[in-house]
């Protein structure tokens, strides 16, 4: 019988602390050979930059077989090169062996100097400029967006601002819909005073915005974390990837001020996205106005943007060829875990295909395959209903569904 | 001079005729300034005439001083000298009264028009009254103010006394709740007895600077008071962190006698310590979901703001003299900059729309 805790296992204890500190010392020499921790690796030039803002362009090694360029936009608040932060688990990397043409950007470290910022400047300026590049250089009129979290929000109004710039949407974990309480940034948002913030500190430091993110989820993210990488911190691969996750959670930039302003009141606060009443500039966005195909990829164990913020995009737009992706896992998970590899990046990769010639992927009889073996994967793929037939229900090899 | 005893009787005999030449000289005063008999008369009853008799007496003392010196003989040198020692508060008499007349004197200011102003009764009345005055009227006064003085202070010690009386008084229905060990009892006690300290001691901090540095000292004492406001909202902050982590705790050890009862003894410490971390999480993410944390949070995030806000305006107050660039300054610098690149970006743009009409034209 194998004694408790309580009850003799002192001996155990003392043994489990030692082999701790065995690895602890072992980790130490680990740590010391590990001079850099490199992140975001994938070959890429800069076309582009104003300001502080910068667009790359992927270097594209193999042919390029999906002729619609796609653009990266990331959130203002971590590192566009999230999407790449290991070779082996890269979403740039994995779309680049299946042909896009990628391009990606950075927004930069804002400054005091730029906390006159707003999202006017954002859209109408940096991401329109940026579209503007790839246009004349490609000579493609439109371009596919792809936007993460923040940037998936920006994204979405922008194609609802320039339809005629964008070919297809992708948002991945973007919030939405601000109303839900059970986010916690959501919840806290509604009593935060954006003004005096905004007034103290000009351009809100990352720093700040990190000690919010930290309390998300205490335990895990203060704790269980460092607990973990006790038991891997002899093993000099784990660890680096460890250390790349880390570099990415504490780079945080900066949030230029009045952007961020606009954000808490009309977003967090006001909820003014659903509601049609948010005015970038001199134009209101209009999410019906979103008429391209739409791919909307959320993760369901997602605790900074809940499933139920990103959902209700697909009832809001225009789009008749749109579609819902369900991923099993967290926010940051989505982009570096194994599954997301296998799963994530093909998919996205053959909806893009599909739809590279300005049409529906239902109805250029292109539907996405998944290989079977995934069964954790949920897609529903929503045509726009006709009145005159029912929905056709259908199953895709594994639990994806097609509606 | 052969002994030394003929020296001492040559000089106060010396003395002798000095003080009787000053006495012919003050009898004969009241002739050499001209209405000096109207002066005398029209003083009698008043406080200027009782001095008048006053001085008169001083010299006859000193007079007399020097007489009955004079019968004693030179061999009672010691005696007398203690004498003239012990009548000193006979002449500083005669020179306050005669001081502001040698004044003038000495000042060339005694003229006609300055007798006139001396010899008015009245007005030379006033003067004494000035100097020497210490009349009726005068001590009815001191006794006024000395008695609301005093009734000030009393005031003052009872408005000192009662924020304390009533901070202890309120502390006292806490004391219950202070042996039970409640820890939010603490702020509790910490806020009234600063409240009796801002409303006593306190307030001599926030009476208002004057000077250049008024604005400075103002800021200074904001933001402490600011600070103790922003510590106060930290401390309810933390006691709900703390009372989160005593029920989690009180949650592990019931889910570990469970696990007991049940036979699924924990055997290993990353066991207890999944437990202990799953369990604080889960409260924890609880607390922190609650309408009352978000705007605790929020509150406390307004506090911190405001101690940071007063800081800064304070910086640039400090700073203003030197050859630094202010952020209110900074702050005007990037706005310029930023609505010129706005302008030029639109520009740009028009530009580069005209050229597109004009290609497809």
């Amino acid at each position: 019988m194998k004694k408790t805790l309580a009850a003799g296992g002192a001996r155990k204890l003392v043994r489990d602390i030692g082999e701790l500190q065995r690895k602890a010392i072992s980790g130490m020499k680990t740590f010391t050979e590990i001079e850099e921790v490199d992140v975001g690796t994938a070959p890429k030039d800069l076309v582009y930059s104003e300001d502080k803002v910068k667009l790359y362009h992927y270097r594209q090694e193999r042919e390029i077989t999906c002729r619609v360029p796609v653009l990266m936009v990331y959130a203002l608040v971590n590192r566009q090169y999230m999407l790449d932060l290991q070779p082996d688990r890269s979403i740039v990397r994995n779309l680049l062996q299946r042909g896009m043409d990628l391009y990606i950007i950075d927004w930069g470290y804002p400054t005091k100097a730029d906390m006159y910022l707003a999202l006017d400047d954002y859209l109408n300026g940096y991401l329109y400029n940026c579209l503007e590049y790839i246009r004349k250089s490609t000579g493609k009129d439109k371009s596919s967006l792809m936007g993460i979290c923040q940037g998936g929000t920006f994204c979405a109004m922008y194609a609802a601002m320039y339809p005629e710039q964008v070919q297809n949407l992708i948002t991945i974990v973007a919030p939405f819909d601000f109303s839900p309480n059970d986010g916690l940034l959501f919840a806290w948002s509604k009593y935060m005073n954006a003004d005096d913030l905004v007034d103290v500190y000009r351009v809100v430091p990352g720093d700040l915005l990190n000690v919010a993110y930290s309390m998300l989820m205490p335990f895990a993210l203060n704790i269980k974390k460092y607990g973990h990488m006790l038991s891997i911190v002899d093993d000099r691969e784990k660890l680096l990837n460890f250390l790349r996750m880390e570099k990415w959670i504490f780079d945080s930039p900066g949030q230029a001020g009045e952007c961020l302003r606009e954000f808490i009141r009309d977003f967090f606060q006001g909820n003014k996205l659903v509601k049609g009443e948010v005015k970038i500039g001199d134009r209101v966005v209009d999410l019906k106005k979103i008429t391209m195909p739409l791919l909307n990829i959320y993760a369901s164990a997602d605790h900074i943007v809940p499933p139920s913020t990103t959902k209700p995009l697909n009832d809001l737009v225009g789009s008749a060829d749109k579609s819902l992706f369900e991923f099993p896992g967290g926010h940051v998970g989505i982009f570096v875990s194994s599954k997301s590899q296998k799963v994530l990046a093909p998919f996205i990769a053959q909806w893009l295909h599909a739809r590279q010639d300005g049409r529906s992927g239902l109805k250029g009889g292109v539907v996405p395959q998944l290989s079977a073996g995934q069964p954790d994967v949920h897609v529903q793929v929503v045509p726009k209903p006709r009145p005159a037939r029912r929905a056709v229900k259908a199953k895709l090899p594994g639990n994806k569904k097609i509606h | 001079m052969e002994k030394p005893t003929e020296f001492i009787d040559a000089w106060v005999q010396m003395q002798e005729e000095v003080v009787d030449n000053w006495l012919a000289a003050i009898q004969e005063l009241p002739r050499a300034l001209p209405g000096m008999e109207v002066f005398k008369g029209s003083l009698a009853g008043l406080p200027a005439g009782e001095l008048l008799n006053v001085s008169l007496s001083c010299l006859q003392d000193l007079s007399g001083d020097f007489l009955h010196m004079q019968q004693r003989g030179t061999e009672v040198m010691k005696d007398t000298l203690a004498k003239a020692s012990g009548t000193s508060n006979v002449f500083m008499k005669a020179y306050e009264l005669w001081h502001p007349l040698f004044q003038a004197v000495q000042d060339r200011a005694l003229d006609v028009d300055t007798y006139s102003e001396l010899l008015e009764p009245s007005e030379y009345g006033e003067i004494m009254d000035q100097v020497f005055g210490w009349g009726p009227a005068t001590a009815t006064e001191a006794i006024n103010q000395t008695t609301r003085i005093t009734g000030v202070f009393c005031g003052a010690v009872q408005e000192y006394r009662r924020p304390w009386t009533e901070a202890a008084e309120k502390n006292g229905i806490y004391l219950p709740e202070l042996a039970e060990g409640r820890p939010d009892t603490f702020l509790h006690i910490f806020h009234n007895l600063f409240s009796a300290f801002d409303n006593t001691v306190g307030k001599v901090f926030h009476v208002p600077a004057v000077g250049k540095d008024r604005e400075k000292i103002g800021l200074v004492l904001r933001g402490l008071d600011d600070l103790a406001v922003f510590n106060a909202k930290y401390t309810e902050f933390q006691q709900r962190i703390y009372v989160t982590g005593i029920k989690a705790l009180e949650k592990v050890l019931r889910a570990v006698a469970q696990r007991i009862r049940s036979g699924h003894e924990i055997r290993t410490f990353n066991e207890l310590f999944e437990l202990w971390l799953d369990i604080n999480e889960q409260e924890y993410s609880h607390a922190f979901r609650t309408k009352e944390f978000s705007l605790l949070q929020g509150e406390l995030l307004d506090f911190a703001l405001k101690v940071r806000r007063q800081f800064h305006k304070l910086m640039e107050l400090n700073l203003y003299e030197y050859p630094v660039a202010l952020r209110s300054e900074m702050d005007d610098a990037y706005k310029t900059i930023y609505e010129l690149k706005r302008k030029v970006r639109n520009l740009e743009r028009k530009i580069s729309d005209r050229d597109v009409e004009e290609a497809a034209a």
